[in-house]
């Protein structure tokens, strides 16, 4: 028994030394693999000649294990290098991504993150601590694509350099925003088809007055022809889907701090947004826009979809709320941006067409670059297209590969729909996979609902889209004001835009709201994001 | 003073009392369950618009097919069940001794080490540290992560303790203890066939406790052959709970969450059925063992 | 070997007293050794509980600093910056800190005052009820709901209460009145939450009520029947004073979990509307964590928490061992 217990007791202070040192065995372990550095072939494939293995962490979708997927299997022969695939469940990625960080086994590359899970301030944090690498001189040297880019697109150059001058990781770049979803900064709105025939509209609502007239009609005209006053006019699950579109109609981009010519606004204490307010609670209180938008799920806004309830929603696609089949949701046309009195000229806030986050380099990484002439690839159109739509032989075969021409293959059994298919072929779903991401779909025919939803845009988006404001990056100290700022902030604003649309909160107290948000460090919180405007301007 | 009749008559409207009571609790209870079970048959956009309210509409399977053609699920379950019944024996192997124990009166210390124990309760070192400690024991991406870590809890401890100190009659141990039985003879002999009713509690609470974990296994596993049923149903479920607010959204992302959100509205029902009905199977199994008051009674006497 | 063995246990003991209390003088306590001696198997069955709490909780516990600190993962616990009390100032800064106690302790009290008589009543009502499949049944009906998932939960919390659609409301309108919005109106919030936990926990709290109520000695009830007693009496005699330990035990423990009250259900119910009392210190946390993995934000919070709900436990506990026999120590 005397035994037993000492032994026990060696045990826990074993424990104890163990948990101390564990630290630098791991230091210990990193620079002897360093010290493995492989040849690099400096151009084409495979990037090395004798196999290597790295880890990788990225978030899982949960369709298909990632040392299946085709996509990866090819090019892991193509370029002699392998991976260890670690994909915890995207929800849950940021904190296994923490946890591996405070660890010290994050693995050698992190992919697919993006900005929720790899934030612009973790970016900031890690690179200044030497556990991201900086990509700059790899870039330079070792990845000739994403050099080319990097020079045709300054922007995209600003965006990824941090304060300090380096690039600690790589986005998802579309190649081309211009005419395509990629442009979108969230689903647009969307007009009932049926019911628009119902009552004759030929032309859709272009000022604000004009939308309200229409909307009354569709409460009071019975559009759905059920002889029951059961139409919503208007919804939405909260309002964070339609407001880009209504706040547009008043002359603001966002919700939230936004730049007109190199100056930085923050829109909800303006005038502007008190005139937005207005309008909504005129709707709200006229029973146009829906009396559960505060509190619905997302599931009974679809429900009612479904029903033919609806006249104009938010969604990606439309055929997402209304359930239809696809080829019949080219007949719902897009919200046409609004104008009114003070703001004739319409606008549509876009995406920056790229999303940061999505590959970082660690201290771990043994084979930097490799690494880098691994990811250097996707960042060409033959790549991008390559990550996207997988090897030949999949969902496409070539049609003449003298001439370029592909063309599709049938369905495998079991499988719904092309994504579907292609969800279990490559990473490049559901996630932001780094690449430069090209039209994809070059297969020949387009459907009719491709085409209707290009020309919406052309007709509807491109002419009118600018970006609200560009993807900046703060100084450490500068990131720890604005948290503390934010969350009163951020909170505050949402309910008051909600008490104000549905009249719990009169709008006569709109000059206390706006000296709430004044105490609350606005000025501030303008001033921070004005500093990290210009730097971002001046940058080249 | 109450006359014989009188007596059954309060006693009588005591009685009808009670069974209108339970009934109501019963008919409250009753109502969401079976929305569940119909919700789980329904087509999810009668359930959703409210249409499907007590009884199935517009029957399918189709979710309950789903479920039962996913291998993982399968796997999942098994794991499950293995970690539960692992992971409950050292659960009560580490309370039920150390509740006894504590629940001794001539226990010197016994204050002091329950205080040790109550103030985890309050003071955590955090995810990290303990990942650390998890991690330095080389227990990542194994099963003794998912049994080891939750060994003991300091609310069931008490309970039990509580269990031994009110239920167990001091003058059994005295009159052992003068019989000259060891602490171990008697907690053997004597507590223990005693112990029927919160060993069958406490097995209750720590097992559901680990059927329903997955916390520790998404932090501590990475190997999906080892994954338990609920990290497996959270994968399959994952992107339905992205909202709209996340701002950097594809296309692609778009479409993923889309059919991730209709998968989810056919299975969420018949998932929930399927993973929960073995452990609410369970439950009457183990109630047998509150009836348990008539041997302390017998052996005292 | 067993007087070995427990020389090396009380020696432990004598450890464990020395790090947490005043020293005491071996030779000035005879007979407290000798009570060690004689109950050393006694400690080899605390043993195990006690190794698993000193290297799973203990070890860790220097996690704790990190709300002292402007914690950064890939610096470590140690190597991160020490910032003292920001984070604490932080929070009692915030523009919220009023409201979040406020609605913290609202919602946690209202729960405790509605969610901890009713298991105790339907055990005791349970109890009362003939052996056979009826019992059975309102048992594992009762007990069910515990197993509904919070999102499923509060999809069906929202569904029925819906003004338009839920089943609630058309029940009220039956009935003549006017659909609540029960979702959107403030005024509401706090009973949503507390009665759906009330559906959903009551018949899992009996549980241990049922067990405690086993240990009853039948001849109790027997000898009060020879001797006339309603079942009325029986029930606050026998029945009820079986269940007081139990009682004082979660009463005390449920008073030291006050200001622990989990985010995800609030989360999943609440909306702009309801905020104003929806938002409680958890969902506040979470949010700010949101914004950027803010560990030491959230450990600061999380410890203003801990140290409440300690001085919260410490006094009831010594309320309770003042006015009862049963406390946790």
């Amino acid at each position: 028994m005397n035994r037993t217990f000492k032994l026990l007791l060696t045990a826990i202070v074993a424990l104890l030394l163990l948990a101390a040192c564990g630290s630098d065995d791991e230091k210990v372990n990193k620079e002897a693999s360093k010290a493995a550095n492989a040849e690099v072939n400096k151009e084409g494939f495979p990037i090395v000649d004798e196999e290597i293995e790295l880890t990788m962490m990225a978030p899982g979708v949960g369709i298909e294990e990632w040392k299946n997927m085709e996509t990866l299997k090819a090019y892991a022969d193509m370029t002699n290098i392998q991976f260890k695939y670690v994909t915890p469940p995207s929800d849950d990625f940021q904190t296994k991504l923490n946890l591996a960080f405070a660890s010290g086994d994050v693995g050698d590359i992190i992919y697919g993150a993006g900005t929720s899970d790899l934030t612009p301030a973790m970016e900031v944090d890690y690179g200044q601590q030497d556990v991201l690498v900086p990509l700059e001189k790899l870039i330079e040297e070792h990845a000739p694509n994403l050099k080319k880019l990097l020079e045709e697109r300054p922007d995209v150059k600003k965006s990824i350099t941090t304060v300090d001058g380096h690039i600690y990781s790589l986005p998802v770049v579309n190649a081309e925003t211009e005419g395509t979803t990629a442009s979108w900064a969230t689903g647009p709105l969307w007009y009932n088809g049926k019911w628009l025939d119902e009552l004759g509209v030929k032309e859709l609502p272009k000022t604000t007055d004009e939308f309200y007239k229409l909307l009354k009609r569709f409460k009071d005209e019975d559009p759905n022809g059920n002889g029951e006053a059961d139409e919503i006019p208007l919804l939405d699950v909260k309002m964070n889907s339609s407001r880009p579109w209504l706040m547009a109609a008043f002359g603001m981009k966002e919700w939230g701090i936004e730049e007109n010519d190199g100056q930085v606004r923050y829109t909800p204490i303006e005038p502007e947004y008190k005139d937005y307010l207005t309008y909504m609670n005129k709707l709200y209180e006229e029973k146009l826009l829906d009396p559960e938008t505060f509190s619905q799920s997302d599931e009974q806004k679809k429900a009612k979809g479904e029903d033919n309830r609806i006249g104009v929603f938010p969604d990606w696609f439309s055929y997402f709320t209304t359930g239809e089949p696809e080829e019949d949701a080219v007949n719902n046309p897009m919200f046409y941006p609004l104008t009114t009195d003070e703001s004739k000229e319409p606008i549509v806030p876009i995406s920056t067409g790229m999303t940061r986050g999505a590959f970082s380099i660690t201290e771990n990484n043994p084979n930097p670059e490799a690494s880098i002439r691994w990811i250097d690839y996707f960042y060409s159109e033959e790549g991008g297209a390559f990550l996207n739509q997988g090897p030949e032989g999949f969902l496409w075969e070539w049609d003449d590969k003298e001439a370029g021409t592909k063309k599709k293959n049938d369905l495998p059994d079991g499988y719904d729909s092309s994504e579907d298919y292609r969800a279990t072929l490559t990473p490049d779903y559901g996630i932001a996979a780094p690449a430069l991401k090209v039209e994809t779909d070059v297969y020949g025919d387009k459907t009719k609902f491709e085409d209707f939803i290009a020309s919406e845009i052309e007709n509807k988006i491109a002419p009118f889209g600018e970006v609200p404001f560009p993807l900046v990056y703060l100084t450490t100290d500068e990131q720890k004001e604005v948290n503390t700022i934010e969350v009163d902030l951020e909170s505050y604003v949402e309910q008051m835009e909600a008490k104000f649309i549905t009249g719990v909160e009169p709008l006569s107290n709109w000059d206390n709201y706006v000296e709430t948000i004044k105490k609350m460090n606005i000025e501030k919180y303008i001033e921070i994001n004005q500093a990290a405007y210009d730097r971002w301007a001046e940058s080249d | 003073m109450n006359t014989a009749i009188s007596e059954t008559k309060t006693d009588k409207m005591i009685k009808t009392f009670i069974y209108i009571f339970l009934s109501l609790a019963l008919i409250g209870v009753l109502y969401p369950v079976i929305y569940i079970i119909s919700a789980s048959i329904s087509n999810p956009a009668d359930v959703n618009s409210g249409k499907m309210w007590l009884f199935p509409k517009g029957i399918t399977l189709e979710g309950y097919k789903i479920i039962f053609e996913n291998s993982d699920i399968w796997r999942g379950y098994l794991n499950t069940i293995f970690y539960t019944v692992l992971g409950t024996s050292i659960n009560l192997a580490v309370t039920i001794p150390a509740a006894y124990a504590l629940s001794r009166k001539d226990l010197v210390g016994r204050n002091l080490l329950m205080g040790i124990f109550v103030l985890t309760m309050f003071f955590s070192g955090g995810l990290i540290p303990t990942y650390l400690v998890v991690k330095s024991l080389g227990m990542i991406d194994t099963i003794w992560a998912l049994v080891l870590p939750n060994a003991a809890a300091v609310w069931n401890i008490v309970i039990a303790r509580v269990f031994f100190q009110s239920s167990v009659p001091v003058e059994l141990e005295e009159s052992a203890k003068i019989d000259g039985a060891s602490n171990f003879k008697i907690f053997f002999k004597i507590i223990l066939p005693l112990s029927a009713p919160i060993i069958a509690v406490m097995a209750l609470f720590y097992g559901v406790g680990h059927w329903n974990e997955y916390f520790n296994a998404l932090i501590y596993l990475s190997d999906k052959a080892k994954f338990p049923l609920q990290l497996v149903l959270r994968e399959i479920l994952v992107l339905q709970e992205m909202t709209t607010e996340n701002t950097q959204i594809s296309g692609s992302m778009a479409e993923a969450m889309h059919s991730k959100q209709q998968l989810a509205a056919i299975i969420k029902y018949g998932v929930m059925i399927v993973s929960t009905l073995p452990i609410i199977v369970a439950y009457p199994f183990l109630q047998r063992h509150f009836v348990q008051g008539v041997m302390i009674g017998s052996l005292k006497g | 070997m067993s007087s070995s063995t427990a020389t090396a246990l009380s020696n432990e003991e004598e450890k464990m007293d020395s790090a947490n209390m005043n020293p005491i003088p071996k030779n000035k306590k005879p007979k407290r050794n000798r009570k060690i001696l004689q109950n050393w198997q006694l400690y080899i069955f605390i043993l195990p509980a006690f190794l698993y709490f000193f290297i799973f909780h203990y070890i860790p516990m220097y996690g704790v600093q990190i709300a002292f600190k402007d914690f950064i993962p890939s610096k470590g616990i140690w190597g991160s910056e020490w910032v003292g009390l920001e984070h604490f100032k932080r929070f009692f800064d915030s523009y919220y800190f009023w409201d979040l106690i406020k609605n913290t302790l609202g919602i946690s009290v209202y729960e405790l005052v509605v969610g901890f008589p009713l298991p105790i009543i339907l055990a005791l009502a349970i109890n009362e009820a003939k052996d056979g499949l009826y019992k059975k049944t309102v048992q594992t009906v009762t007990y069910a709901p515990h197993f509904i998932s919070v999102v499923v939960m509060a999809g069906m919390i929202i569904a029925f209460l819906s003004p338009a659609t839920g089943i609630i409301n058309h029940g009220l309108g039956l009935l003549g009145i006017d659909p609540i919005p029960f979702m959107s109106d403030p005024k509401w919030f706090k009973t949503v939450y507390v009665f759906s936990g009330v559906w959903q926990s009551t018949g899992w709290g009996t549980i241990i009520y049922l067990a405690a109520l086993s240990g009853v000695d039948p001849q109790h009830h027997e000898a009060a029947i020879v001797d006339g007693a309603t079942r009325l009496q029986r029930i606050w005699y026998i029945n009820i004073p079986a269940l007081v330990p139990t009682m004082v035990i979660l009463l005390i423990m449920n008073v030291g979990n006050i200001m622990a009250l989990g985010f995800e259900k609030i989360l999943l119910l609440q909306n702009p509307l309801n905020m104003e009392s929806s938002n409680v210190i958890a969902t506040f946390v979470y949010q700010a964590g949101l914004l950027d993995a803010q560990y030491s934000f959230a450990a600061a919070v999380g410890l203003f928490n801990s140290v409440i709900n300690a001085i919260l436990l410490i006094t009831v506990n010594q309320i309770a061992k003042k006015t009862s026999e049963t406390s946790l120590w």
